[in-house]
């Protein structure tokens, strides 16, 4: 034994063993289906700050043969005193062969220190076949935890707990489909309790996931400040011939702005799923919908690279320059009028001719020509909107334990509005100024994620994310 | 612990923030444990000798490189450099070339003191003036009428933006480079916007530089190695007096120290000529007083502004790129992987076997026998009658006898197989559904045929318990995990008894 706080998590198959480990460890890789016998072997999950170990939770497969084990155990039994003796000598003569592969595997770890947490699923009825294997487990003499997983209902929390607390001495409930992330803490806090020795590093271990937390926090922050300055300026563009009558590819453009947005919305979520240890996690969700009026502007382009505005400024430009040196030609007497009127002229006349320059052809290429623009969106609300949806999705990923695997579904939730009507009207101006200013070309993202940081933090709290909209996953 | 000193580190320059936008979008497509893991390890070890955030990206940087080539950042680096070296030869050539042609003197007409102060001072001014405005914060667009389209024009005209046109000389490697730098700008518009705009005042200064540089060497040339008389000529309402004042504001900057290099009422009363009045007239040799006044205010109103706003220009360049430098996207995230503890809780690697995906269970149906001994396994809680009527309705059987099993020693289900195999009766077990098939009853399966010979038929039945006493065959995800678990048995003459459409339907997602 290291000293590493260790815990094996060991029961009857198919009772939710890998759903603790995977929601403890917060990894959706655990492999967890409804076929019995899908964990093989032990797997261990260390907790590691800066590669140094704090504690470890270790998968393993499920009872087979505990009646059989048992009763090979009560045959080689002298007295009360000698049961670990009995269980290492079980391990050592069946190990390596094929009649307790199962058992050898889980019984070892056991048996090299670690303590134990013992899974039974709290809705389906105790039975007497559960008592070979805690009896085995007894005969350890290691500290011990009983963890009722309510995988469907709660029908026999109190069957369970009746029967459980014969054999260990504590006894909790866990849900580990839906534990939040506090919860998830109290029971690692609660782990303690198993031996003294542990509990310091435990509460390490919770103080470091809790700061943790809070990085996690600020790297979602960020990643909707992104977000939300990529879809501010959002444009799409498409080149028409001079001739071409823009309202027949306003709908086409529209929908490729629309893509654009969707495909920038779904890399953020993916990013938040995965900062939260996410890697797998099947979305539906509907698209934005938005009721703005004024996506569409046209403008005209020209071969050199200059739009509309610039055309018009350089015509304005080059008539002030000429007037200047007719002003310059009479000393001065015109008192630079000659610049101002050479500028209206050269910007008018710039104006005028935009459009016949950009129906030119010369070779046979075209001058120029018309210019369709989608976006940017340009409704006050609409930045609302996308946070709005980010912040819901958010609350959902990070209220989600890694051992859901149902589909994560965030459909039209009326508490999605709320988001941004229960923001603090303070935060709500920065917000606002923050906005504009990202509008107008301005860099503000580092801005932006620190006014959106608490915001986050509080979607993350404990209750925030609703547990509705969830699919099951296939089986 | 003590701490040694680390080398200091490079400046932020084009080529440091092509380099970390590059290997950040490589990061992107990581996994972020690998990264903060990564990360991490090399922040602790720079954490003992690398002090400041900028700085420990900087040496991530360097530790990230690989390879002894340059790298995409360098290349740019380079190209724009190649780039503004053409610039600056364009502007010595432009310059000199200028130079000569102002300061031409062919023995009748003098070089005219107006043409080169309106070159060389009053356009360069015009153009400093321009530059100035180029430079007012991107903030001032949005307030300042027309400043964004007046902007816009001046950036046109800018020799800063002639580079791109000039990158057609550059070897490919470097234009690939340098293309794929305004790739990452464009990207990136509102980070590069301000760093763009002084790259691009930086590059017109050099032109500026390179060209007053140029000029003034060459007029001092045709100062020393040919001989120069000035005059001054203008249709402009301008007289010898009011020239002098010109002069004497123009020679304010240097007036103390260099009093004789401002041209005397004498000498522009004496050099002034018209072409018309048979040109010019005066002492040649005399009029060559002009010349250190001209080539002053040429260094003075030319030259020196051009390397001021250059080296203002420089300033702010590195100034805008350490800014990208360090909000580029993902520097922060890098930063906090670099500086925060990295806390695991995952398991290293893939699990072993990798993820199984259960088939639909074989449809089986052995031949049903009239009578059956029923076997209540693991002490599935069902009453004599109810499996009588359980036999009746789900296999049309009658029934012999129930019998227990499951729940005691290996010695009792050993008595237990040798009681079915005596009784003669086929066994049908009763299981719990909500129960998983264990290699325990999996055994029994086994110890059962062998004792009971091949053909005898043998039925699982995993019970469902819908109401209080009501008992029927399980059908759902229950019955098909038994049923799939049980043909791994690969005995012809077991058959899993679950509701009618459970076996063979396919509801794997």
């Amino acid at each position: 034994m290291t000293g590493i706080p260790t815990f094996a998590v060991v029961g009857h198959p198919n009772k939710g063993k890998s759903s603790i480990v995977s929601t403890l460890a917060q990894d959706d890789s655990v492999r967890i289906a409804p076929e019995p016998g899908t964990t093989t072997e032990c797997r261990a999950y260390p907790m590691r700050i800066d590669d140094e170990v704090q504690y470890v939770l270790i998968d393993t497969p499920g009872f087979q043969r505990a009646r059989r084990a048992l009763e090979w155990m009560r045959g080689h039994e002298t007295h009360a005193g000698a049961h670990r003796a009995v269980v290492e000598s079980f391990v050592a003569e069946h190990r390596g062969t094929n009649r307790f592969p199962d058992e050898c595997a889980l019984l070892a770890p056991i048996l090299d220190g670690a303590g134990i947490l013992y899974v039974a699923d709290g809705s389906l009825p105790y039975g007497p076949e559960f008592e070979a294997e805690m009896e085995i487990l007894r005969w350890t003499g290691q500290p011990s935890l009983a963890l009722i997983n309510p995988i469907s209902g709660t029908d026999h929390v109190e069957e369970w707990r009746a029967a459980l607390q014969q054999y260990f001495k504590i006894v909790r409930v866990f849900d580990a489909h839906s534990a939040s992330f506090e919860a998830r803490l109290e029971l690692l806090r609660g782990f303690g309790q198993l031996n003294e020795a542990w509990r310091e590093p435990l509460e390490a271990a919770v103080a470091a996931l809790a700061e943790e937390r809070d990085r996690v926090h600020a790297r979602t922050a960020r990643t909707l400040a992104g977000l939300l300055c990529d879809v501010l300026v959002h444009v799409s563009t498409r080149r028409l011939a001079p001739d071409a009558d823009p309202a027949l590819y306003q709908t086409s453009l529209e929908q490729t702005w629309k893509d654009e947005l969707r495909e920038r919305e779904r890399r953020a979520r993916r990013d938040v799923e995965r900062i939260y240890g996410h890697r797998s996690i099947e979305r539906v969700e509907g698209g934005i919908e938005l009721l703005e009026q004024d996506l569409f502007s046209t403008d005209h382009w020209f071969f050199w690279g200059l739009d509309r505005r610039q055309l018009i400024a350089s015509g304005a430009a080059g008539g002030a320059v000429l007037g200047g040196a007719i002003d310059a030609g009479v000393g001065g007497a015109s008192l630079l009028l000659g610049s101002l009127v050479g500028a209206a002229l050269g910007g008018a006349g710039a104006w005028w001719t935009s459009t016949r320059l950009a129906r030119m052809r010369v070779l046979q290429l075209p001058m120029g020509g018309r210019l369709l623009r989608c976006g940017p969106a340009s409704s006050a609300n609409f930045p609302y909107v996308v946070l709005g949806r980010a912040l819901y999705h958010h609350a959902r990923v990070a209220g989600r334990a890694h051992a859901d695997r149902s589909e994560l579904v965030l459909g039209d939730d009326p508490d999605r509005a709320n988001w941004i009507e229960r923001m603090d009207p303070g935060r709500r101006r920065e917000l606002d100024r923050i906005f504009r200013d990202i509008r107008a070309g301005e860099e503000r993202t580092a801005d932006l994620a620190e006014c959106l940081l608490p915001v986050v933090a509080e979607g993350d709290a404990p209750g925030a994310a609703r547990t509705s909209g969830s699919r099951p996953a296939p089986r | 612990m003590t701490s040694t000193s680390s080398p200091p580190l490079p400046r932020v320059d084009l080529s440091r923030v092509v380099d970390l936008a590059a290997a950040l979008e490589a990061d992107a497509q990581l996994d972020p444990e690998t990264l903060r893991r990564r990360d991490r390890t090399l922040g602790r070890a720079l954490g003992e000798r690398v002090e400041g955030a900028t700085a420990r990206v900087e040496a991530w940087l360097d530790a990230r490189r690989t390879g002894a080539g340059p790298s995409s950042g360098e290349r740019a680096l380079r190209a724009q450099r190649v780039l503004r070296t053409l610039l600056v030869l364009a502007g010595l050539l432009l310059g000199s070339s200028t130079a000569l042609t102002v300061f031409a003197y062919d023995g009748v007409h003098p070089v005219n003191v107006v043409q080169v102060l309106a070159v060389f001072v009053a356009l360069q001014l015009a153009l400093v003036a321009a530059t100035v405005v180029l430079s007012l914060p991107e903030s001032w667009r949005r307030r300042v009428p027309g400043l964004a389209a007046l902007q816009d024009v001046l950036r046109l005209a800018s020799p800063g933006r002639w580079l791109p046109a000039l990158r057609g000389l550059l070897p490919p490697a470097q234009r690939d480079a340098f293309d794929r730098a305004g790739a990452l700008a464009r990207r990136h518009q509102r980070l590069y916007g301000n760093a763009q705009k002084w790259s691009l005042l930086v590059a017109s200064q050099l032109f500026g530089v390179s060209f007053h540089g140029a000029a003034l060497v060459t007029a001092a040339g045709l100062v020393v190695f040919s001989d120069l008389a000035f005059g001054w000529s203008t249709t402009l309402h301008l007289d010898a007096q009011g020239l002098a004042r010109w002069a004497q504001r123009l020679a304010l900057p240097w007036s103390h120290a260099l009093p004789d290099a401002i041209p005397s009422l004498d000498l522009i009363r004496q050099t002034q000529y018209f072409r018309g009045a048979g040109g010019f007239s005066g002492d040649a040799p005399r009029s060559a007083a002009w010349w250190r006044f001209l080539l002053l205010c040429m260094a003075c109103y030319g030259l020196a502004p051009r390397l001021a706003l250059l080296t203002f220009a420089s300033w702010r360049q590195r100034a805008a790129l350490r800014r990208v430098f360090t909000t580029l996207p993902g520097v922060a995230d890098l930063r906090d992987r670099l500086e925060s503890r990295w806390v695991a809780t995952a398991a290293s690697g893939a699990e072993a076997g990798g993820p199984s995906r259960p088939g639909a269970p074989r449809p089986r149906r052995v031949a049903r026998p009239a009578r059956v001994r029923a076997v209540r396994w693991s002490g599935v809680p069902i009453a004599d009658g109810a499996v009588a009527e359980l036999v009746a309705d789900a296999l049309g059987a009658e029934l012999a006898g129930v019998v227990d099993g499951g729940a005691g020693s290996g010695r009792a289900d050993a008595d237990l197989v040798a009681e079915l195999a005596a009784a003669g009766d086929p066994p049908v077990v009763l299981v719990k559904s909500w129960e998983p098939p264990l290699y325990e009853f999996l055994d029994l399966l086994g110890e059962l045929r062998e004792a009971l010979g091949e053909g005898t038929p043998l039925l699982v039945v995993p019970l469902a318990n819908p109401g209080e006493d009501r008992w029927e065959p399980a059908g759902g995800a229950h019955a098909r995990t038994w049923a799939r678990r049980l043909d791994a048995a690969a005995d012809p003459w077991l058959e899993v008894v679950t509701a009618p459409e459970t076996v063979g339907a396919e509801t794997e997602g």
